[in-house]
């Protein structure tokens, strides 16, 4: 199986072990659109995004399963004067509190040069390329947000920019702590990610309520792929949001029952010819990242969001 | 197979089966967990594995949350705040060679931590963090890098060194060495031009010809609370090595005061 895999899908074969690399790529054959086994080449360059609010290990350990084979994760995190990655970040002030709050800043040097890597080692989340400030860098693919923050007004007029001329942004999937993300910016909670966990009252909208340790069932909606595999499941010690702000324009993916959360927990933005942006709002529990299906529905937004599933 | 994908192999195949039977961290079995551990991490990128070895069957007896920078510190303090802060982060701003000091707004409840008698461990990138806050790097860390390029006994040009095999060797029979016996580190990363100060105490030594200095494993200077430092950790094949997640355990439970 190596010898027929390329380039940097090679040295993803090592870091996730023979075994894992093996179920992994037997995982995506299985998938409807994907390539058999032997014609994987190719891998999905991802970052993820985290800041301003808290998280559990596991979801780490989720992206380690042999299911994510292709799915290159790179954690990269916000400093804390702001930046960093997809756009340059506001040093702002996580679920609202603190000093400081809205200020942006320079972004550390956090995508550098990949450094000579000795044969047969894995990659580093440092390898990829530069910045990704405007959402439209060619050397990441999909950008995976868990932050919970304000970003800056330059990321924010790069990404108006880009889809101001219809110009692509990269594929984005928006987990839990980030469906709070951008509380002032109209352009990413109505346009772009076609949602927003309200965190006060503002601009007519009122403030979404949060119940910890809730347990509620889910499942798929609609045929987008995807969706196309995921069975129904149970989501425990989990929070749950309701009253979030959504646009009528997305396409939901997930509907849970239950009186503590909104029906529709999981949706695609509003505009998916422009940005490919999947959220995902349940996330917070080690038995939501454990859970199989819960990891399918991740796999195929992160595939989806990369053009790698249609 | 090599050397590292036998070792890769291996991690691999443990932590499935962690996962598999996985004793679930504290919060979900209703055990009481010994240490309540945050890590936090900023400004750079850090290994996947290095997440997730906090959920690794190893590390189910501490309820560990991630809670990166802006602001990491802002509930320290409160009840229900951790007994040990993880870091590893690397705070850099464009065109100065020394890491940028946490904001001020970030400092004080740090130091009320401190000063409180709870514990920390730098990790990897962290024992360069605040390299402009001199009292940390005199105080907490002990540690500094030589960065100018004519500093004396310096041995390489760069700040580190990618991507050396190293052994490890304990030194001395400090609890956090319980159990630990000289290995291969897989592919890490090394700085080179560490110096650290005269109060420490060495933990663990590295073979590395390019080392000014040798130890790679410490307790730092401070003495209100438990401050341990540890350089490895770049690379997911080094954080995924049980060795290592061995000791990272160990200091964890020392600075929370679990051990010794």
């Amino acid at each position: 199986m190596r010898n027929t895999q390329q380039g940097r899908f090679s040295e993803n074969f090592s870091r996730r072990g023979f075994l894992g690399a093996a179920a992994g790529a037997a995982s995506m054959a299985t998938l409807s659109g994907a390539a058999s086994a032997q014609d994987i080449n190719w891998h999905l360059e991802c970052r993820y995004l985290t800041g301003g609010a808290p998280y559990r290990p596991a979801f780490a350990t989720m992206f380690e399963d042999p299911m994510f084979v292709a799915i290159q994760v790179g954690p990269a995190d916000i400093g804390p004067t702001g930046t960093v990655t997809i756009p340059t970040r506001a040093g702002g002030r996580g679920r609202g509190r603190g000093p400081g709050a809205g200020r942006g800043a320079p972004a550390p040097p956090v995508f550098q040069q990949p450094p000579v890597m000795p044969p047969d080692t894995p990659i580093i989340p440092s390898g990829a390329g530069q910045g990704i400030g405007s959402l439209t860098h060619t050397s990441v693919s999909v950008v995976l947000l868990n932050d919970q923050t304000d970003w800056a007004d330059t990321s924010r007029e790069s990404i108006q920019t880009a889809f101001d001329a219809n110009q692509e942004l990269l594929g984005v999937v928006v987990f839990h702590n980030a469906v709070a993300d951008n509380q002032t910016w109209p352009l990413w909670y109505q346009d772009l990610a076609g949602g927003l966990l309200v965190l006060n009252d503002h601009d007519g909208m009122k403030r979404s309520t949060v119940t910890r340790g809730a347990s509620y069932d889910v499942h798929a909606v609609g045929n987008h792929p995807i969706v196309q595999d995921i069975p129904p499941f149970r989501l425990t010690g989990e929070d749950a949001y309701k009253g979030m702000h959504q646009s009528p324009k997305i396409t939901p993916l997930l509907e849970a029952t239950g009186p503590a959360t909104d029906r529709v927990v999981a949706w695609v933005g509003p505009n998916p010819d422009k940005a490919r942006i999947v959220v995902i709002s349940p996330g917070t529990s080690a038995e939501t990242f454990r859970n199989p299906a819960f990891r399918r529905l991740v796999r195929n937004s992160v595939l989806w969001a990369g053009h790698r599933l249609d | 197979m090599s050397d590292v994908s036998r070792r890769s192999f291996l991690a691999g195949a443990a932590g499935t089966a962690a996962l598999a039977g996985k004793p679930m961290a504290a919060q979900t079995t209703g055990h009481a967990p010994a240490l309540r551990v945050q890590f936090t991490t900023g400004s750079h990128t850090v290994p996947l594995n290095q997440y997730a070895m906090f959920d690794d069957a190893l590390f189910s007896d501490l309820d560990t949350w991630v809670l990166p920078f802006p602001h990491p510190f802002t509930k320290i303090n409160d009840p229900g705040g951790p007994d040990v802060i993880v870091m590893d982060d690397w705070q850099w701003a464009n065109g100065d060679v020394r890491t940028v000091a946490w904001p001020e707004s970030d400092q004080h409840p740090f130091v009320k931590y401190l000063e409180s008698g709870k514990g920390v461990l730098l990790l990897h990138h962290a024992v360069n963090t605040n390299e402009q806050w001199e009292w940390f790097t005199h105080e907490v860390s002990g540690c500094i890098t030589l960065l100018d390029p004519n500093s004396p006994g310096k041995k390489t040009e760069s700040r580190l060194k990618q991507f050396p095999k190293q052994t490890l060797t304990p030194v001395g029979d400090h609890p956090i060495l319980k159990g630990v016996r000289p290995f291969v580190l897989p592919w890490d990363e090394v700085y080179p031009n560490m110096i650290l100060s005269s109060r420490i105490t060495p933990l663990i030594e590295t073979d590395d010809p390019d080392c000014v200095n040798r130890v790679v494993g410490w307790i730092g200077p401070y003495t209100k609370s438990r401050v341990v430092c540890f350089e490895p950790g770049h690379t997911d094949l080094a954080t995924a090595d049980p060795r290592f997640l061995h000791i990272v355990h160990n200091m964890i439970l020392w600075a929370g005061k679990k051990l010794g």
